[in-house]
């Protein structure tokens, strides 16, 4: 299955669904949707840069992780959609590390201000994994 | 009844709800087996009915369970989903051993509203309205993300944290000693403490001092339709047919990284605190706890920045009606700035709490010593915006919101519609047509942010209005009609 999101309606907010094959993944298509809303992105990346996060639980990793991206982006003004060389630890999956890289965003509008805890959710899905963020907007 | 039997995500219905008079609605303490005090929504029944469809009216009995809340918790007419607290919730603490909670206040730190009032009627304005118009969105920036030309250095910056509205005006001269004391709180939260501010929420923030922003935000050229009462209105410098400007905005990327830092910080430790919550963004902390007091003191800087922020718009305002409209700067008044989202500690009776306020303004009546000497003696101005398109109120606090609802009274209309939603009913170009129909002049370089805030994606402005002055909180004033729309 490919990566994929979806927008879930919610009177005030932008809540977002993802569905993927595996853990990583969704990490991987978070950073796609966040650097999707930022606007129109140059070619060229800037360099790869390191990501650290711990949190308490799974779905707090997620939410922790997605507002290291908004906070980055919004000074950097730049869109990070690659991740790789993910490690996620595996035992009580508290942290994750790994490597991100994005592309200069020429009109920054992206309407992200933070991603909530708020109904949160990163759970086994029937078919790999699937989650759920709500953002401020 | 047990929380297993009721379901701790079961919403209420209608028939849970005990009328309260003919414009509040009270759910039991009882109704809920983790509610520490009742639930009262002030609202009529057209009001009241998407609160209970959606989510807004569970979020409030959440917020019911909030360690320390004192007595009980109010959601305004204007209540609507939101997150952890709905928006239109309002909650107060015991102090020092209650909890203080970052999503009580929100991402958008002192996100709040300033009214300008300028001395000229609209027939006096006449031609001159679109390019004042124009003019006011050349000059205050707008958009996400977007900031204007000034980068402050980290001496400027700790010193708008600390000191607010009166730093920006004394050093920079970006406004008056009428605006300062024009402003609730003087524009200062005391406690402000830049060192409990993270770098990264300062780098956010940095370039973005007097700029509008994004979503709902707006600056709204608008005339005065009509006068409810003229003795107030007199008092806050109101007449029919008169020219005022909104602003609403608050502290930009500030606030939501410190809104971001605390929510995660006291995630982190409500085991620690023994706190159990049913939603996670209700994250709190004693207020009396290291964690507690470093987010009071972070957050008193980002509603310092919000300030100074609505502050700088304000004077970019003045200068483009002294050069367009070719009025005198100090005719330019800032009638009243209040905030939307903050946590302050009030004092009622012998009783010291920490008051949040989600999406709700102070409205504190007459004699309260908080409110500028020149409106005590009929009480503080209170705001509600309109949807573009639609009426404003301009109303006074009422002495019985002090008993009533924690001295608080709505902020606005209400989202009733999501913003795809309403994209979906009307695209930006129809709705910058229909409004321009209207004689309203629109600048917003986003027509999908236009069509994201349509006039139908609201809740009835005047019927919210005529439930805030039916149920006690705040009276009308006065009515504004909109001349003119800048949109990020």
């Amino acid at each position: 299955m490919r990566a994929s999101s979806r927008t879930v309606e919610h009177v005030g907010e932008w809540r977002v669904e993802l569905k993927a094959d595996s853990l990583e993944e969704i990490f991987q298509e978070l950073a796609r949707v966040i650097a999707r809303a930022a606007g129109r992105v140059s070619q060229s990346y800037g360099p790869w840069e390191e990501i650290d996060v711990e949190s308490r639980d799974r779905e707090g990793l997620l939410i922790d992780y997605a507002n290291e991206l908004v906070g980055r982006s919004e000074i950097e003004r730049r869109a990070y959609d690659e991740v790789r060389d993910i490690v996620i630890d595996a035992d009580a999956q508290l942290r994750f590390r790994a490597r991100v890289r994005g592309r200069p965003v020429a009109a920054w509008r992206s309407p992200l201000k933070a991603a909530t805890y708020h109904g949160a959710r990163l759970e086994p899905a029937m078919k790999g994994w699937r989650a759920s963020v709500l953002f401020d907007v | 009844m047990s929380t297993e039997a009721i379901g701790v995500h079961r919403k209420p219905t209608r028939d849970d709800l005990e009328p309260v008079g003919d414009f509040a609605f009270e759910l039991p303490a009882g109704w809920r087996e983790d509610m520490r005090v009742p639930v009262r929504v002030f609202a009529d029944d057209d009001l009241l009915a998407p609160m209970i469809e959606g989510d807004a009216l569970l979020q409030l009995v959440n917020v019911a369970t909030l360690p320390g809340v004192a007595e009980r918790v109010y959601g305004m007419p204007d209540m609507h989903e939101g997150y952890g607290f709905p928006v239109g919730g309002v909650a107060a603490t015991r102090m020092p051993d209650g909890v203080i909670s970052p999503g009580g206040v929100g991402f958008d730190i002192n996100c709040g509203v300033r009214l300008m009032a300028l001395p000229l009627t609209h027939a006096e304005v006449g031609a001159r309205l679109e390019s004042f118009v124009h003019d006011l969105s050349r000059s205050i920036p707008s958009g996400t993300g977007r900031g204007g030309e000034w980068r402050l250095d980290n001496a400027e910056m700790d010193a708008v944290l600390k000191h607010g509205s009166a730093y920006v005006v004394n050093t920079f001269d970006f406004g008056t000693e009428e605006d300062v004391t024009n402003t609730e709180s003087h524009g200062c939260l005391e406690g402000a403490d830049p060192s409990k501010v993270s770098v990264r929420a300062k780098e956010r923030g940095r370039g973005q001092l007097g700029s509008m922003g994004s979503g709902n935000h707006f600056v709204e050229v608008q005339t005065v339709e009509s006068v409810e009462d003229a003795l107030v209105a007199e008092t806050f410098g109101l007449k029919k047919d008169q020219v005022t400007v909104l602003i609403h905005t608050g502290s930009r990327g500030l606030g939501h990284q410190v809104c971001t830092d605390y929510v995660k910080l006291m995630d982190s430790k409500l085991a620690t605190n023994r706190i159990t919550l049913p939603d996670r963004q209700l994250s709190c902390a004693p207020v009396n706890s290291p964690e507690g007091n470093d987010y009071l003191g972070a957050m008193a800087c980002a509603a310092n920045y919000a300030w100074s922020n609505r502050q700088r718009i304000a004077h970019a305002v003045r200068s483009v009606a002294v050069r367009r409209l070719g009025v005198g700067a100090e005719d330019v008044r800032t009638v009243y700035d209040v905030a939307h989202n903050i946590a302050k500690v009030e004092t009622y009776g012998a009783r010291k709490l920490c008051v949040h306020r989600k999406g709700a303004t102070r409205a504190f009546g007459p004699e309260s010593p908080d409110v500028p000497s020149k409106y005590r003696m009929v009480g503080q101005p209170v705001f509600i915006p309109g949807s573009m398109g639609t009426a404003s109120w301009v109303l006074v606090g009422d002495a019985r919101s002090a008993r009533q609802s924690w001295g608080s009274a709505c902020h606005g209309a209400g989202r009733t519609l999501s913003r795809h939603a309403a994209k979906r009913q009307v695209t930006g170009a129809e709705l910058r047509h229909q409004l321009e129909g209207q004689g309203i002049v629109v600048r917003c370089p986003s027509n999908a942010g236009l069509a994201e805030e349509a006039p139908f994606a609201y809740k009835d402005v005047d019927a919210v209005a005529r439930v805030v002055e039916s149920a006690g909180l705040a009276r009308r004033v006065a009515r504004l009609r909109p001349l003119g729309v800048i949109k990020g």
